[in-house]
C-alpha cells in the first residue's frame, strides 16, 4: 500500500518537473522533423507522397533511435508519464491498474443504478376487487356460460382495462372459471361435440367440469374466487403461473 | 515469481492481441504526437467527451426502457421514469445534464485544438470534432420536445416557428419537421426517431470512421516505441481526467433533477419556455433581433461559426511551422476568443435578463412552484380505456367508486387538475390560493364551487384559475366541489 502512494507521488512529481523544466520530450523534436519533411511532399503535390513521408519517418527513426536510447539510459531522465519504462516496472503496472479501476468504478455507478431501474414492477391486476359477471337468476343449465369481465391491470405508467374471458358452470354451484388455457395460455372455448373445453393451441381437452382430460396441460382449469352479492355473481381475476401442476398466482 | 507469471502472461495476451485484433491501430489512431505537461493534460478532453458520449448512449438507453412516445403517453411515462423508479430521476438528470457537458467539452476540446493548431496536423480529427459538435446539439434540441410537459411543448412551437420563418425553405421545413400542419403527435414521433436512432446513428458513425478510415496514414511500428508508451500513459491521464468529471457529474445530478413540470394543458396561460443551457445565447440573441430576421440569424450565425472552423484546415495551411503556438496566429486566435467571448456574453445576459425583469422573474417563480408542487403529488399512472372493455369498468366502477374513496380523501381529478396549484388537502401552493374554509365564504356553495370550476371568470377570478369544462364532466366537478366544501383550517 505504502509502495503505491509512493508510486502516485513519484508520477505525480514527475509530471510537473517535466512541466516546470520546460523540457520537451525528446521525441518532439524529431516529430516535428518529419512532419516537416511530410508536409513539404505533401505540399509539392508528389502522388506517392504517403509513400515517401512513411519511408523517411522510418529512415530517420533508424538512425536516432539508438542515440535515444542510449541518452535516456545514461542520464536516466524521465518525463512524467511517458517515461519509457519495462512492462513489469510497478508503477506503470500500478498506473494501469488505477485506470481500469476508475473505468470500473465508473461503470459500477452506472450499472448499480440501472439494475435498480430495470428491476420487474409489480403489475397487479385488480387488487381483489369484486367484478360484476351476471345477475344469479340468468344463470342456468347445464352448459357453461361465457362472460366476459373487464379487469383493470396497472403496469407501471398505465392502467389499463383488459377483457378477460370466465366460464360460469351453473351446474357445479355456479362455480367461475379462467378461459386462459392452463398449459401455455391460450383462451380454451366450449365445444358441444366433445363435451368439454378445448384449447386450440395444443389440443389440451378439460372436461365440463373444468379438470383436466387430456393433452399437454398439467393442471384443470383455473376456478377464480367468486361471491354473490345483492343477487349478483361477482369474481376476483387472478392469473395464474402457466404449465406447473399447482396453482400459483402470478406475482 | 507472480510478477513474473503475471508479465508473461501480460505479453502473451498483448501479442495474441496483436496477431487476431487491430487493437494496436485503433490504439495508434488515437495518438498523433506525443506531449507532456499541461499540454497532454489539456488533451485530456477527448477522453473527457468519449466518457460523456458513452454516458448519454447508456442513461439514453436505459431510459427508452420506459420511455412511451406519444402525445397521449410521453409525459406520464416520464413523470413515471422521474417520481416513482428508483433511480429514474438520477439517470434522466445525468442524461439531461449528460449533453450540456457534452456540449460543453466538446467546445473546450476544439478550443484546445485550436490552440494548438491540431486542425494543421490532424485535421480530420479536427473535422469529426466539429461534426460531432453539430449532432450533439442537434440531438440535444431534439431531445428537448420528448418529455412533452408544458416547456417541451412550447420549446418546441418555438423551435417549429424559427425553422418556418426561413426564407423559401420556411414552411416546407416546418411541415417536414412536425409531420403536418400543427405540433401534434406526429411530430412526437419523429423528434424521437431524431433522438434516438439517427442522430446516435451518425456520432456512432463519425467516431467511427474517424477511427477506422479517415485517419491519418499509419506510420509503420517497428520504431514507435515511444509513441506506444505515451498513448498508454495518455490513456492513463485521460481516464482520471474522465473519472473526475464524472464524479463531478454524478455529484452535480444527485442534487439537481431535470426539470419536469406540468403538460402543456395543465399549466397556467403564459407559460415561459427555456431552453436548455446550450442554446441561451442563441435564445438571448433572437430577443434582440427584430423578428423578421430571426430565423435567419438563429440558423446563420450557429451554421457560420460551425462552417468557419471546419474550413479553417484549408484556410490556415502554413507549412513548416513548429508547433503551431497560438500566439504566432493573432488574427485566427482573436477571431476564435470574439466568439467564444459572444456566446458566453450572449448565455450570462440571458441569465442576467431572466433576474431583472420583475415580470419574468415572478412567472419564472411560479413555473417552479407549479414545477414542485407536481413533483410533490403523489404518482398517477395514466388511465387508458378502450371501446367496450371500459364500458364495463365503468359501469362496475358505479358500485365500487364510492367505496374505494373515504370522504376525507381528495377526488382524483382534484390531485390531477388542483392540487398543482391549491394543494393536496386545499391547503395552498404559493402564490396561489389555500381553500380551506372556502365553503364559508359568500357565493360558495357546493352549487357554486360545481360552477366556478366551469365559468370562473362570473365568480370574479382571475386567470390563471381556468374553466375546467373541457377536462371534467358534471359529475367530476360536483365530486370535487363537494369534497372542497368539506375542507377545514386545523384547529
Amino acid at each position: 500500500m505504502r509502495g503505491d502512494v509512493a508510486t502516485i507521488l513519484r508520477s505525480f512529481r514527475l509530471e510537473c518537473n517535466s512541466f516546470r523544466s520546460g523540457r520537451r520530450d525528446n521525441f518532439i523534436a524529431t516529430f516535428n522533423i518529419v512532419r516537416a519533411r511530410c508536409s513539404r511532399h505533401h505540399h509539392s503535390g508528389r502522388s506517392n507522397a504517403n509513400g515517401r513521408c512513411a519511408q523517411s519517418y522510418r529512415e530517420f527513426h533508424m538512425t536516432n533511435d539508438s542515440d535515444e536510447t542510449n541518452k535516456s539510459n545514461r542520464s536516466d531522465r524521465s518525463y512524467g508519464l511517458n517515461e519509457v519504462d519495462t512492462p513489469n516496472q510497478p508503477r506503470r503496472r500500478f498506473l494501469l491498474l488505477l485506470s481500469t479501476g476508475f473505468i470500473a468504478a465508473m461503470t459500477a455507478t452506472i450499472a448499480g443504478a440501472a439494475i435498480r431501474f430495470l428491476r420487474p414492477r409489480n403489475s397487479s391486476a385488480q387488487d381483489g376487487k369484486w367484478l360484476d359477471v351476471a345477475p344469479v337468476a340468468n344463470l342456468k343449465g347445464n352448459k357453461p356460460i361465457m362472460q366476459t369481465i373487464a379487469a383493470e391491470r396497472r403496469a407501471g405508467w398505465s392502467v389499463t382495462v383488459e377483457e378477460q374471458t370466465v366460464y360460469v358452470l351453473p351446474y357445479k354451484n355456479n362455480e367461475v372459471v379462467s378461459a386462459i388455457c392452463s398449459h401455455e395460455g391460450c383462451n380454451v372455448s366450449w365445444h358441444d361435440e366433445a363435451s368439454g373445453f378445448v384449447c386450440p393451441c395444443h389440443d389440451s381437452l378439460f372436461a365440463s367440469s373444468g379438470d383436466r382430460v387430456a393433452g399437454p396441460s398439467r393442471r384443470g382449469l383455473d376456478p377464480l374466487p367468486s361471491r354473490v352479492q345483492n343477487g349478483i355473481l361477482q369474481v376476483q381475476f387472478v392469473a395464474f403461473v402457466n404449465n406447473i401442476k399447482e396453482r400459483v398466482p402470478r406475482g | 515469481m507472480t510478477n513474473r507469471i503475471e508479465t508473461q502472461s501480460d505479453s502473451r495476451l498483448r501479442s495474441w492481441l496483436a496477431r487476431w485484433t487491430r487493437l494496436d491501430d485503433f490504439s495508434r489512431a488515437l495518438v498523433d504526437e506525443p506531449s507532456d505537461g499541461v499540454s497532454a493534460w489539456l488533451r485530456t478532453t477527448a477522453g473527457i467527451v468519449v466518457m460523456l458520449l458513452a454516458v448519454q448512449i447508456v442513461t439514453g438507453a436505459l431510459l427508452t426502457f420506459y420511455y412511451a412516445p406519444s402525445a397521449v403517453t410521453a409525459h406520464a411515462s416520464v413523470a413515471f421514469i422521474e417520481k416513482a423508479l428508483p433511480g429514474g430521476s438520477w439517470l434522466r438528470a445525468l442524461h439531461h445534464y449528460g449533453s450540456q457537458w457534452l456540449t460543453l467539452f466538446l467546445g473546450l476540446h476544439l478550443t484546445q485544438m485550436f490552440w494548438f493548431a491540431r486542425y494543421r496536423r490532424v485535421p480530420v480529427a479536427w473535422l469529426s470534432s466539429i461534426l460531432l459538435l453539430g449532432l450533439v446539439l442537434a440531438g440535444g434540441a431534439a431531445g428537448y420536445s420528448l418529455p412533452w410537459d408544458a416547456r417541451a411543448f412550447f420549446s418546441t412551437r418555438v423551435g417549429e416557428g424559427i425553422a418556418g420563418g426561413l426564407p423559401l425553405v420556411g414552411n416546407g421545413l416546418r411541415r417536414w419537421i412536425l409531420g403536418g400542419a400543427e405540433v401534434s403527435t406526429l411530430t412526437l414521433s419523429r423528434l424521437f426517431a431524431l433522438h434516438v436512432l439517427v442522430v446516435p446513428a451518425l456520432i456512432l458513425l463519425v467516431v467511427a470512421a474517424r477511427l477506422f478510415v479517415f485517419r491519418e496514414p499509419a506510420h509503420t511500428d517497428d520504431v514507435n516505441q515511444s509513441k506506444r508508451t505515451w498513448a498508454s500513459a495518455q490513456f492513463v491521464r485521460n481516464v482520471i481526467a474522465a473519472s473526475v468529471v464524472f464524479a463531478a457529474l454524478a455529484l452535480f445530478t444527485a442534487k439537481y433533477r431535470a426539470s419536469l413540470g406540468p403538460t402543456a394543458d395543465e399549466a397556467m396561460p403564459g407559460y415561459l419556455p427555456r431552453p436548455g443551457a446550450q442554446f441561451l445565447w442563441l435564445f438571448q440573441m433572437l430577443k434582440m433581433l427584430p423578428g423578421a430576421m430571426a430565423s435567419l440569424f438563429a440558423v446563420l450565425v450557429p451554421g457560420l461559426m460551425l462552417g468557419a472552423l471546419a474550413a479553417l484546415p484549408f484556410i490556415d495551411r502554413r507549412k513548416g511551422d513548429d508547433s503551431g503556438v497560438a500566439t504566432k496566429r493573432k488574427l485566427g486566435v482573436s477571431v476564435f476568443a470574439v466568439g467564444l467571448l459572444f456566446i458566453a456574453t450572449m448565455t450570462a445576459l440571458a441569465y442576467i435578463a431572466d433576474r431583472r425583469n420583475p415580470r419574468v422573474r415572478a412567472q419564472l417563480a411560479k413555473q417552479v412552484a407549479e414545477e414542485s408542487a407536481f413533483r410533490t403529488a403523489p404518482y398517477e399512472p395514466l388511465r387508458i380505456r378502450t371501446g367496450d372493455a371500459a364500458e364495463a369498468v365503468a359501469a362496475n366502477a358505479g358500485t365500487t367508486k364510492t367505496l374505494t374513496r373515504s370522504p376525507d380523501e381528495a377526488p382524483p381529478m382534484y390531485i390531477k387538475f388542483c392540487a398543482n396549484c391549491h394543494g393536496k388537502a386545499g391547503q395552498g401552493v404559493k402564490p396561489f390560493p389555500k381553500l380551506l374554509d372556502v365553503a364559508a365564504k359568500p357565493k360558495r356553495t357546493v352549487d357554486d364551487l360545481a360552477k366556478l370550476l366551469s365559468d370562473p371568470v362570473s365568480y370574479g377570478l382571475e386567470p390563471p384559475m381556468k374553466s375546467f369544462s373541457s377536462k371534467l364532466n358534471e359529475a367530476e366537478m360536483r365530486e370535487i366541489a363537494e369534497w372542497v366544501a368539506t375542507l377545514k383550517k386545523a384547529k
